[in-house]
């Protein structure tokens, strides 16, 4: 968890992403596998988030890198079957050809 | 037991003999559904819209948390020896009287349990991630009382973090 006394440390100064913008930066993890991160700009009142409240989202961001992490299965799963059906696909037309290729020759 | 699931929240609790705090939410997942059953006496079952409504029920007694709990058993005999009871009897099985005593951590208790309860059925819902994505940022600003939030997925081939969601609260 980073949060705004150390977030200089982590953040690019390149211009990309203003480092006043993000206050605390909690990252998804599922096991040890980094799979996203959440990051809160100001609160409400501009106090920093505090050690309770860094527990709680903590706690909350376990459920939500869960949830992201089986979109991502999700989507690779989605996108090898999508995968396998071109393949197969592909390897009907081959059989095809090949019976065609068979018939015109006797 | 607090809890939007009739079928794995409220009515095993009931079962089991504790009080329940039925909230419920229109993303329950199917499975879930099932009639809530009745709380026989002494057990209590509170129906609440929202978990806000859950927060204005606690409250409604709040005079009674802010109370000072006396030291000498010959001052108030009446709210030294039935304190606990009593806020037990409204907590029902999920906080202690000594949580219940400072205020605000039974807020941010409350808080973060409300995030919890809002993340459970978003994350079962059958509808498409970046809706989804957007709720759990929104759990998550009203959790932290955060005015802005973004959230990003990491992917390792190549190395990217793409923002699949951002909310601000207005």
């Amino acid at each position: 968890m980073v949060t705004s006394s150390s977030y200089e440390n982590y953040l690019s100064s390149n211009g990309n992403v203003a480092p006043e913008l993000f206050k605390c930066i909690a990252p998804l993890k599922v096991g040890a596998k980094l799979v996203g991160l959440v990051a809160l700009g100001r609160r409400e009142s501009d106090a920093l988030y505090d050690e309770d409240e860094l527990g709680a989202l903590d706690l909350l961001c376990n459920y939500v890198a869960l949830a992201v992490q089986n979109h991502s299965l999700n989507a690779n799963t989605f996108a090898a079957v999508s995968e396998n059906l071109r393949l197969m696909a592909s390897l009907h037309g081959f059989y095809d050809h090949t019976l065609e290729a068979f018939a015109a020759s006797d | 037991m607090v809890g939007n699931s009739p079928k794995s929240d409220i009515n095993p609790a009931l079962a089991a003999g504790l009080n329940a705090v039925f909230v419920p939410h229109d993303n329950t997942w199917v499975l879930e559904h099932e009639e809530v059953a009745q709380a026989l006496p002494p057990r209590r079952l509170l129906v609440v819209e929202t978990f806000n409504g859950l927060r204005e029920h606690f409250e409604r007694f709040q005079p009674v948390l802010s109370c000072p709990i006396p030291h000498q058993t010959n001052q108030n005999p009446f709210h030294h020896n039935t304190f606990p009871t009593w806020l037990l009897s409204r907590c029902s099985g999920f906080c202690a009287p000594s949580l219940a005593v400072q205020k605000n951590n039974l807020r941010r208790l409350l808080r973060t349990v409300e995030a919890l309860s809002d993340l459970g059925p978003e994350m079962t819902a059958e509808h498409d991630f970046g809706q989804r994505a957007r709720s759990m940022v929104t759990a998550l600003l009203q959790a932290a009382g955060a005015r802005e939030g973004v959230l990003f997925i990491f992917s390792d081939k190549p190395s990217l973090l793409s923002s699949i969601a951002s909310e601000a609260s207005r």
